[in-house]
């Protein structure tokens, strides 16, 4: 029996160890970039979507194809200046949606990076929110900026935003992107 | 090799393949993991295979951009608006990265895709404030300036498609106020 001692005691000790590793790989999960953990994200040519969690309890129950919030839908984002002469453009996305399942959304936020929040609709005992272009038909004004003052060189200014839904479950939405205006050239 | 060696590395072998199986049986149900399925014993004819899937090659449409209008909301400003009954463009199977909108040169509008693979502007997202022009402007009479556009899109594979094309205004002046002279 003492033969066995050190044995059992050594498997007992790597075990102890493999556990450990496997706590700490758990605990290390990705953050999403408002610092909550990461469930499912997608980039695309500096477009980032993301759905994130409060906390790690989430990532036990959460499934991929089943998620209880989807991505933002945020089509066609368009930054335009009606007026040539004026140092004056408006952006604007052709719709925003978003849908929860079971839970309902609490709300959905628009922030432009450069000046704050824009825009704030909040959910009413409801699964689903749909805003159309129309909802605000001028757009959110904006300096068209100086030609290639956003970085590229045929527009102007660039602007980040991030559109931002929660559900009544916790879970969190985002889209992270950057529009590019006309130049003004006066 | 020692005894004490041997044993413990007997003990590991199994302590690890008994973590293994405990983490294989954890982790089945949430990658999806159906039972195989039963295989038909000889002398069943096997199920032919599937066919082989078309190469689908990478495409982008044309920019669907009908009825070009130039309006004058109101008769006396100069002040025309180009417009389109709607702006639309599809890439298969990527994503729509832009679709842009020049008037005379000028860009003018920047529609960008955001995970999708159409872009559609409705005419109200696409408003134009151009000058109208004066009388006969463009060689027709009652018509004033000819304004051309041209309307460019990419997706994500870089392939391209564009429009070109020119809507003539109606014609319109900034109406000119007399103010009456006052003798002192």
């Amino acid at each position: 029996m003492r033969k066995l001692l050190i044995p059992v005691l050594l498997a007992g000790l790597f075990l102890f160890a493999a556990f450990g590793a496997l706590h700490i790989a758990r605990g290390q999960a990705r953050s999403g970039q408002d610092g909550g953990v990461l469930l499912q994200a997608e980039t695309q040519e500096g477009n980032l979507r993301e759905i994130t969690a409060p906390d790690n309890a989430a990532l036990e129950s959460y499934n991929p194809d089943q998620p209880q919030i989807g991505f933002i839908d945020s089509p066609t984002v368009a930054c335009v200046q009606p007026d040539p002469a004026k140092n004056e453009c408006f952006i604007n996305w052709y719709y925003l949606s978003v849908s929860a399942d079971p839970s309902y959304i609490i709300s959905m936020t628009v922030r432009l990076n450069d000046f704050g929040y824009v825009a704030n609709y909040s959910g009413f005992f409801q699964q689903s929110m749909y805003v159309p272009y129309n909802m605000n038909p001028l757009g959110y004004k904006v300096a068209c900026g100086a030609l290639g003052s956003g970085g590229k060189p045929q527009l102007g200014m660039g602007y980040g935003f991030t559109i931002r839904a929660r559900a009544s479950d916790g879970l969190s939405s985002a889209n992270f992107g950057t529009v590019h205006c006309p130049a003004y050239t006066p | 090799m020692s005894l004490t060696m041997r044993n413990s590395l007997l003990i590991l072998a199994i302590a690890a393949g008994l973590l293994l199986a405990w983490g294989v049986a954890r982790a089945a149900p949430l990658l999806g993991a159906r039972p195989a399925p039963a295989v038909p014993s000889g002398g069943v004819t096997p199920t032919p295979l599937p066919e082989k899937p078309a190469v689908q090659s990478p495409d982008i449409s044309f920019i669907d951009s009908p009825s070009p209008a130039c309006v004058l909301p109101r008769a006396g400003t100069g002040v025309c608006y180009m417009t389109w009954s709607y702006l639309y463009v599809a890439a298969s199977p990527n994503y729509m990265i832009s679709m842009t909108l020049a008037i005379d040169g000028k860009m003018r509008g920047n529609y960008m895709g955001f995970f999708q693979q159409n872009i559609y502007v409705p005419s109200e997202m696409a408003w134009f404030k151009v000058a109208c022009g004066e009388n006969g402007a463009s060689g027709t009479p009652g018509m004033g300036l000819s304004h051309s556009f041209t309307v460019r899109a990419r997706d994500s594979s870089n392939l391209k498609s564009a429009n070109y094309g020119s809507v003539v205004c109606p014609a319109d002046a900034p109406r000119r106020l007399y103010m009456p002279m006052l003798r002192k």
